[in-house]
């Protein structure tokens, strides 16, 4: 028998539980041509602002030792462009569409979401609150801002919500309790990490704003560290993200706490890894006789 | 766009740091390989492929080959392994336009502009083209000149350049191309078709504006995906973003303007 993948996450169903990770599947429409977009968990879309931004100079990505590190500077189109282009072609897709979204102020983001509230076609919105407020600080390190944009974005949206958080915070289960309890529907864990590398023949930072995100197998660990931190002190679903490869790291988040994951760098490298990765999930769990993958989620905290 | 291991034909070195891959290619994809077009190469031990420019497609033969320069660790390592099968993703972006490419060339007359490996991409679209025409080829120095013998066979004009002065004229190709515009040799109006480093390009696209040519010209991006997703290999053109991945890397003269 096939081994049941599907999930409910966030009020939302999944037939399985890999979804792109924002940034790394352009706005979800580009590849719809020649990539089976639909075997796909769900799509999670670049990050949309309110305005359209340019995002920063070349260089923005470099290359580390299994990953790679990244400032693209949140480049996109606006959210009034992403609903007259992208939208309409995503809402064709058939499976759940979840758009990120960003902004440096509450305003901002009950504006988007105002947006949002009315169109056909969007499943979830996730908060990225790993860019920075006015004062240039990550909001996820402002806690006040923080807690007030989730409860507002709660108050107009009639969508779920879910929180992307930075993982270089203090204490990441300390920020998703008090991300819990603003009211959102479920938390995304976790960013990139702040990271830097220097060309050591011309001397200067291999990306133009010198330190970047860092992403890819490299960070898996850590995301997995913080995923299980988190699953033990709250109650809203977990997504999982950072550095998963293959089936195996998937299983390893479902089973620190993750409902569903979502994969960038691996797509990077080729959108049919995606692909791939579901087709391994299956096999796993046939070979292992496990019955759904839901039956495994946050086990490593009961089997020790 | 398919992901798939290549069986490696040859991966041979034509002179210091330029080697040729040779891959073997079945039907269904090499039908979809158009000149200009590029692959992103998995080299093992590192994390992102390397974009390579379709160098020749042998239809005959099933196969499709690639020429690179050694520049870095990836290229270094690429040029180490002799066998096997290689990963690759492709064919991917926009490449010439041969309706357009074609069109355009009956009745005016061609000249390809190439600085560097930017003879790779030029190529493969050689033997596309409806007639032949001038190639400018510039290059550092004797030790980058590559092979053109399929310019020489096809009865191209070929006037040639170097930075150093060890093989062609002294000097860069750019000047070459300027005094031949400015001796009006060309009795019809000029298409062009121009492959090189970016600071190259721009200026061909500044001369070409001025003078009312048409073309296309190919760009290079710093990319790591390779079909739109990362956004890194983000260009300005006309005061719009693109990417020189997807929307690229062959561009046509008359739709861009970039700065
Ligand atoms: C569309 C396209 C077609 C190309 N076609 C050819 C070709 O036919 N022949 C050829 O010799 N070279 C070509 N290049 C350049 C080639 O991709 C780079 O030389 C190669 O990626 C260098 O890898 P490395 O690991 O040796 O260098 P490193 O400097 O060690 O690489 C570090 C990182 O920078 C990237 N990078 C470095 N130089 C370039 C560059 N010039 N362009 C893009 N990315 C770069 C690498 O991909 C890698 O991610 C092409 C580039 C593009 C964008
Ligand atoms: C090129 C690139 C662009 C990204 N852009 C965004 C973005 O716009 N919004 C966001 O929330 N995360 C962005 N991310 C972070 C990813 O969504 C993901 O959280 C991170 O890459 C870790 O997962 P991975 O190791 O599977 O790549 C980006 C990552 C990369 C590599």
């Amino acid at each position: 028998m096939k081994p049941d993948l599907s999930m409910d996450f966030a009020g939302v169903h999944f037939k399985n539980p890999v979804l792109t990770a924002s940034g790394t599947f352009g706005y979800g429409d580009e590849l719809l041509d020649v990539f089976p977009v639909n075997k796909l968990g769900g799509i999670i879309t670049k990050t949309v602002t309110l305005n359209p931004c340019n995002g920063n100079e070349q260089p923005r990505i470099a290359e580390v030792t299994a990953g790679l590190l990244n400032s693209i500077g949140l480049q996109n189109i606006g959210i009034e462009n992403f609903i007259s282009q992208p939208m309409k072609k995503l809402k064709k897709i058939g499976i759940p569409i979840i758009v990120s979204i960003s902004g440096s102020t509450v305003e901002e983001y009950i504006k988007i979401i105002e947006i949002l509230n009315v169109q056909v076609g969007v499943s979830m919105i996730e908060l990225n609150l790993s860019c920075p407020n006015l004062n240039k600080i990550p909001i996820c390190n402002d806690i006040v801002l923080m807690k007030n944009i989730i409860i507002n974005a709660k108050k107009n949206s009639n969508l779920p919500i879910i929180v992307k958080l930075s993982p270089m915070v203090t204490d990441i289960s300390e920020i998703a309790v008090i991300v819990q309890n603003a009211g959102a529907d479920g938390i995304t864990i976790a960013n990139t990490y702040p990271a830097m590398a220097i060309n050591i023949r011309t001397f200067k930072p291999k990306l133009s704003t010198v330190k970047g995100g860092m992403s890819g197998p490299c960070i898996k660990p850590l995301s997995i560290r913080c995923v299980y931190d988190v699953y033990k002190v709250i109650n809203i679903p977990i997504l999982g993200c950072g550095g998963i490869m293959e089936g195996p790291d998937v299983v390893e988040f479902i089973l620190a706490g993750a409902k569903v994951v979502s994969i960038g760098s691996a797509c990077l490298i080729s959108p049919f890894n995606l692909i791939n990765i579901v087709k391994e999930l299956e096999n796993i769990l046939k070979k292992q006789n496990i019955k759904s993958l839901n039956s495994i989620v946050g086990k490593a905290h009961t089997i020790q | 766009m398919f992901d798939k291991y290549y069986k490696i034909i040859s991966n041979t070195k034509l002179k210091t740091n330029y080697y040729n891959l040779t891959v073997f290619i079945d039907d269904k994809i090499i039908k979809n390989c158009i000149p200009g077009q590029f692959f992103m190469i998995k080299i093992p031990d590192f994390f992102l492929c390397r974009p390579f420019s379709i160098y020749n497609i042998d239809f005959k033969n099933n196969k499709i080959s690639f020429l690179y320069k050694v520049i870095g660790y990836g290229t270094k390592k690429l040029s180490e392994i002799k066998s096997g099968n290689i990963r690759m993703l492709g064919p991917l972006g926009i490449g010439y336009n041969l309706k357009i490419c074609n069109k355009l060339g009956v009745n005016n007359d061609i000249a390809i502009i190439a600085g560097g490996t930017g003879i790779v991409s030029v190529n493969s679209l050689l033997l596309n083209l409806i007639k032949p025409g001038e190639l400018f080829y510039g290059v550092q120095s004797e030790k980058d000149f590559l092979n053109i013998d399929k310019f020489k066979k096809n009865n191209w004009k070929i006037t040639i350049s170097s930075e150093d002065g060890s093989i062609g004229y002294k000097g860069n190709i750019i000047n070459l191309f300027i005094k031949r515009l400015e001796n009006k040799t060309y009795n019809k109006k000029l298409i062009i078709f121009a492959c090189g480093p970016k600071n190259m390009l721009k200026k061909i696209l500044y001369i070409a504006k001025k003078n009312n040519i048409d073309g296309f010209i190919s760009l290079e991006g710093k990319m790591a995906c390779g079909v739109g997703n990362c956004q890194s290999c983000a260009i300005k053109i006309n005061n719009e973003i693109k990417m020189v991945c997807k929307d690229g890397p062959v561009f046509r003269i008359k739709d861009i303007n970039f700065e």
